[in-house]
């Protein structure tokens, strides 16, 4: 197993085009950074929500996201894990240094904002179950397939974006990602 | 592997309550390795709730059980845990970060009608940790020997009338 670590944003407001958790490992890094998953958790309450899309891009900036985010810090699963590269970085809210093309677009999916409702099963409710929140995954132990990764040396990362009609609610968010 | 299980039946919820967790001392030589959490609803009359958000803790320095879970074993031949390997539900211990929040109904089940507090009955849906789905790249929540730590599933706030079952599936090794 390699060294596995978790960015965990919690409460994350929903705005336009915000980039609502990213991942970057810089040019200067000599590890090899291999994101496994990443989750999305409605955790509106008491809102009017808007559906509009969410996506995942991959962005190849070679200046770590800065500006007017901030800074997530990784948590090892295991607590003598060698310690993260200090050019692997994770963030929420940057708008600095995170160039999304359409070239690099990973995917896209509709969210919800609304509220979850006790007592209620729709759309939003949905997006608080765990195998539902989990809006990117490696390929389920498939050795054939290859996570999303930075390799050694080469500016690269990757981050989930609000679309542009998101306007309410929050979320918390998680990239799970291993470091070899 | 030896796998065991710690299984804690009609938790009530209450404010900033480890609904179940389980830790490793620092006199502990193994390695615990958390695989999966689950939580399944038990409630089926008048219960009216709201949401809460459920935690994916660690917990660090020291543990006092509460009420004290006895592991299971998945296969009987498996070597007793380490003394320093305890869980508990209830327990009183020391928050260190989270790595996981998620909102949960815990509403009463009715048999005639679907709804969000149901989903949770179902074993995919119980399922609030999993170690990667196979994947041999990820490393699951670890504890490892001369370390004094351990994980949690935490309660953030009170939810009247209402417990839940709650698993942890773990393994128990020397390496």
């Amino acid at each position: 197993m390699a060294d596995t670590w978790r960015y965990y944003a919690p409460t994350v407001s929903w705005t336009a085009n915000k980039n609502l958790l990213d991942i970057w490992n810089g040019a200067s890094s000599s590890k090899t950074i291999s994101v496994y998953r990443m989750f999305v958790f409605n955790l509106a309450t008491t809102v009017t929500g808007v559906l509009d899309f969410a996506y995942i891009y991959r962005f190849t900036d070679s200046s770590a996201p800065a500006t007017t985010g901030s800074a997530i810090t990784g948590y090892a699963h295991r607590s003598n894990n060698t310690a993260l590269n200090a050019n692997t970085l994770g963030g929420t809210g940057y708008t600095a240094n995170i160039t999304k093309t359409a070239a690099n677009m990973l995917r896209r999916f509709l969210f919800a904002s609304n509220e979850a409702v006790a007592g209620t099963l729709n759309y939003s409710g949905l997006e608080t179950l765990v195998p539902f929140a989990m809006v990117w995954d490696s390929g389920y132990s498939d050795a054939s397939t290859q996570p999303l990764t930075c390799v050694a040396g080469a500016a690269t990362g990757y981050v989930v974006v609000a679309g542009a009609g998101h306007s309410a609610g929050t979320t918390d968010l998680e990239i799970e990602f291993t470091s070899a | 592997m030896n796998t065991w299980r710690c299984y804690a039946a009609s938790v009530a919820f209450a404010a900033t309550k480890h609904m179940i967790c389980i830790f490793n001392a620092a006199a502990s030589a193994r390695y615990i390795r958390v695989y999966r959490f689950f939580g399944f609803p038990t409630g089926t009359t008048g219960i009216t709730s709201t949401l809460l958000q459920l935690r994916i803790a660690r917990i660090i320095t020291s543990l006092t059980p509460g009420t004290t879970i006895t592991p299971v074993a998945h296969n009987a031949g498996n070597t007793s845990l380490d003394a320093n390997t305890t869980s508990g539900t209830g327990s009183t211990t020391t928050l260190g970060n989270f790595y996981r929040g998620m909102y949960i109904s815990t509403e009463e089940i009715a048999i005639t009608t679907f709804d969000l507090d149901n989903m949770w009955c179902l074993v995919p849906f119980a399922e609030l940790w999993n170690a990667g789905y196979g994947d041999s790249n990820v490393e699951p929540l670890t504890c490892v020997p001369a370390t004094a730590e351990g994980w949690s599933c935490y309660s953030t706030s009170a939810l009247t009338s209402s417990a839940w079952d709650f698993e942890i599936e773990f393994t128990d090794a020397a390496t």
